[in-house]
């Protein structure tokens, strides 16, 4: 019996836990705050849409999807990529016999032949 | 205690509403209905009650001291987000708050754990170092530890009864079992804590 009521007696006051700190009760306290109180309100209509918070992975990624497409048709327009049609070869041919192998690699070979001196 | 929680409040919240009579005692139900309005006195005196009890069977619960903030932490903010829907009279405030507080421990027990346990030496004992307290520190240490050890529910069932000091039909509501499954669940939690306490020894 002495034993049990010992064995009560250490588990009560080994469950005893230390009170919660201070630090623990400002950090609550500060975020008791009206605004925390209600959900926060979606902007409406098209400016919704703008706020980042709500932007999803298939929104991102279409937006990715659609920059890339336009870097890529100013990058062609812009002649900042080779034409593949071969129509423009330009090679860097000169008296020393050397030949511009970038262009070369870009062109079919059709008109290879006649460029070269 | 209350003066504690008030006193780290700003000082132009507390302005902002008429001082309220806080010397008298309110019902955890009156509280609450004075936060649904905002009242952040309210919110801190019944933190203020509530918190040392929630926060120390988080900590027992989970063993470790900042997962347990992070429970109470959010525990707290349901409770000043949700004053508003509270029914008066259909259960005790305590009884949902620990209830909060477990199921929220025990959805992140299931999670990876990234904490050790350091719950177990914590006492707050100012007593001097008598050879009786010394051996008695050293025996709750070791019994600390093992209820740290037991599996979840047993050691949630130590934790309402010892730590929260909850009734049995409390501890029960708590874990939303019958008083008759609560109490057949600490009776194991407590053998299997003789066990291990004899495979080390201790009895």
């Amino acid at each position: 019996m002495e034993h049990e009521e010992r064995f009560e007696r250490d588990l009560r006051a080994a469950m005893t836990s230390a009170p919660a700190s201070l630090a623990l009760r400002q950090r609550i306290l500060a975020q008791a705050t009206e605004e925390n109180r209600r959900p926060k309100r979606a902007l409406a209509g098209w400016l919704g849409a703008l706020d980042p918070r709500g932007w999803r992975l298939l929104e991102l990624g279409s937006l990715a999807a659609a920059a890339s497409l336009a870097i890529g048709i100013f990058a062609g327009a812009s002649g900042l990529v080779p034409d593949s049609s071969g129509t423009t070869t330009t090679v860097a041919g000169n008296d020393s016999g050397t030949v511009d192998l970038v262009a070369l690699a870009y062109d079919d070979g059709s008109s290879l032949a006649g460029d070269l001196q | 205690m209350f003066d504690s929680a008030v006193a780290v409040m700003p000082r132009s919240d507390l302005a902002e509403r008429p001082p309220r009579d806080f010397t008298a005692e309110q019902s955890d139900d009156g509280l609450l209905s004075q936060i649904a309005e905002g009242d952040r006195r309210a919110f801190a005196q019944l933190m203020d009650r509530h918190i040392d009890r929630a926060h120390g069977l988080a900590r027992r619960v989970l063993g470790s001291k900042s997962d347990a903030e992070d429970v109470v932490q959010d525990a707290f903010m349901k409770v000043w987000q949700k004053a508003g829907q509270w029914q008066p009279g259909r259960a005790q405030f305590s009884t949902w708050l620990y209830r909060v507080v477990v199921n929220r421990c025990l959805d992140l027990k299931r999670k990876p754990i990234n904490a050790a346990l350091d719950n177990v030496a914590e006492q707050s004992d100012d007593r001097p170092d008598a050879y009786e307290d010394i051996e008695a520190r050293e025996r709750q240490k070791t019994i600390a530890a093992a209820v740290a050890a037991l599996p979840e529910r047993q050691r949630t069932a130590i934790a309402l009864s010892y730590t929260a000091g909850l009734s049995n039909a409390q501890a029960a509501e708590t874990m939303e079992i019958s008083v008759k499954a609560f109490e057949s669940l600490l009776v194991r939690a407590k053998r299997e804590l003789r066990g291990r306490l004899a495979g080390d020894g201790e009895e």
